[in-house]
């Protein structure tokens, strides 16, 4: 999460309840139990690292006074590594999607070439796992596994698709706006 | 015959008057075909396009594309709904004209060919396999197989003979005087695979080959597939089925009737081992579809994730 909440800070800084906000827009129901005291403790943890440091207080018209945070130059490196990086072929579609979205949000990294990369990283495991699979016995106990792993490989090239067709739709080369 | 036969594809190499059969029964088509020496791919477009209707109601199905396939290469074509793969493929093989651009076939211009002498193009030089099987319900599977043989001028014992080899290569010399209702969806797609080879084309199209099938016959199918390509047979599968895909030596995705991706796929997991996710490096020729990035050398690989069979057995870590 941390990462996910640096990329948020790239643009502006900004504080929890903006980040708490944004969060629970792009994790819809996930998002459920995602509170500001969360967001505070990773602002903190960040803070501590020098990732971040806390610009100012806002005062609202009402409610509490909130502390602004903006990205140091350390986290903004991090950011950037953290985009680079492939996220494995396990990683989880939740973990996916959050990169994605950070990536857009900071505009640091193409939303649309992530999902190009890791569509071929997957289909490359994918080959791999599905030649094995060919190779073995189905009732095997491997075969059974390749199986396995070919399917959710599968099932996350489909979900894929589904991402570059959302992230095209809302990148400024691709016409119909996706801001519905 | 198969003298003809060479004609016909543009090369004069004499084989054996039925054509030697591969290991297994299987047609060695890729491997004479290279030894044949012509160089250059199998089948190549260039700036293939179709488009149907006009006015408000044109549509490119295929919007100008290049594309290489080299002798003994698996090629999958995927992409959405629509996007143009069945066009293709059609183009490529002859059934369909192109409304611009070229397609040659064993180093001959197909495109431009009266109707008759693309038939029988078609008939000796392209295998096609579709969804559906298009058997012919009441011939038998031993017949369905013959037909095209004998349509090609093969004499009745010669058609037998390969249609019993075939048969008994995709496992179903038992079946053989089955009519194609008395078989599963599986089966029926084997024989139709079996008459696809039966002329030892040089390439063999096939259109969702697996999509009326069930996980066992696919696997059955790709098993298949993979034995062909063994053999060198040249392959052009369209499937939106990402685990047929997987299985080919390069995948090439369309959009909107053109390329938008081309991952190749070839020296993924042969050695058996882990990790062995290196690319097919230089030499292997710029058989890319033009306009691409260079996938190989981007961000597919080199990003020290380790994706191969390894990393997939860690995912719980
Ligand atoms: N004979 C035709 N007349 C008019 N339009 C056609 C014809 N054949 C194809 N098209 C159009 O061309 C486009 C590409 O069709 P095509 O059948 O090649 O797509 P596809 O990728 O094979 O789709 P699917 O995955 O659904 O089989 C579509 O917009 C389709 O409507
Ligand atoms: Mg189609």
């Amino acid at each position: 999460m941390q990462d996910v909440v640096l990329a948020l800070l790239v643009k502006e800084p900004s504080h929890g309840y903006d980040l708490r906000r944004r969060l629970a827009a792009a994790l819809g129901p996930l998002g459920g139990t995602l509170n500001a005291g969360q967001i505070y403790v990773t602002l903190t943890r960040l803070e501590k690292a020098g990732l971040v440091v806390r610009e100012r207080e806002e005062t609202p018209v009402r409610g509490p006074r909130r502390k602004v945070y903006a990205l140091t130059a350390a986290g903004r490196e991090r950011v950037a590594a953290w985009l680079a990086e492939s996220p494995g072929p396990g990683a989880e579609v939740t973990a996916v999607h959050l990169k994605l979205v950070a990536a857009a949000e900071s505009g640091l990294a193409d939303p649309l070439a992530l999902v190009d990369a890791r569509r071929r990283e997957l289909l490359r495991s994918l080959a791999e796992a599905q030649r094995a699979a060919l190779a073995h016995d189905t009732d095997s106990e491997a075969g059974l596994l390749l199986e396995g792993i070919a399917l959710r490989l599968q099932a996350d090239l489909r979900w894929l698709e589904a991402c570059r067709r959302t992230w095209s739709a809302r990148t400024p080369r691709g016409r119909g706006g996706g801001d519905g | 015959m198969s003298g003809e036969r060479r004609r016909a594809t543009g090369r004069s190499r004499r084989r054996g008057a039925e054509g030697t059969p591969g290991p297994g029964g299987l047609p060695r088509a890729g491997a004479g075909r290279r030894a044949a020496g012509t160089p250059g791919p199998v089948l190549r477009a260039v700036g293939l396009a179709r488009s149907f209707g006009q006015d408000e109601s044109l549509v490119w199905a295929v919007g100008g594309m290049d594309l290489d396939v080299p002798a003994g290469q698996t090629l999958a074509v995927t992409g959405p709904s629509g996007c143009g793969k069945s066009t293709l493929l059609q183009l490529l093989g002859g059934l369909d004209r192109p409304t611009e651009g070229e397609v040659w076939l064993g180093g001959r211009r197909i495109d431009r060919l009266r109707e008759r002498a693309l038939a029988r193009l078609r008939r000796r030089a392209v295998g096609f396999v579709f969804q559906d099987f298009h058997l012919m319900d009441e011939l038998s599977a031993a017949q369905n197989v013959e037909l095209p043989a004998l349509l090609a001028g093969a004499s009745p014992p010669a058609a037998r003979r390969r249609a019993a080899a075939l048969l008994d290569r995709v496992g179903l010399a038992a079946r053989a005087r089955h009519l194609p209702a008395q078989l599963s969806g599986g089966q029926r797609q084997r024989v139709a695979i079996a008459r696809a080879l039966v002329n030892e084309p040089l390439v063999v199209l096939a259109d969702e080959p697996t999509g009326n099938l069930d996980s066992a016959a696919t696997h059955d199918i790709l098993r298949l597939f993979d034995e062909l390509r063994a053999a060198g047979q040249t392959l052009v599968l369209v499937t939106h089925d990402e685990r047929v895909a997987a299985t080919a030596d390069r995948v090439v995705s369309l959009r909107d009737g053109l390329p938008a991706d081309d991952t190749r796929l070839d020296g993924v997991g042969n050695g058996g081992g882990a990790g062995n996710l290196d690319g097919p490096g230089g030499p292997d020729g710029p058989d890319g579809v033009d306009g691409m990035p260079d996938v190989d050398g981007g961000a597919g690989r080199g990003n020290g994730a380790g994706f191969g069979l390894d990393a997939l057995l860690h995912w719980e870590d």
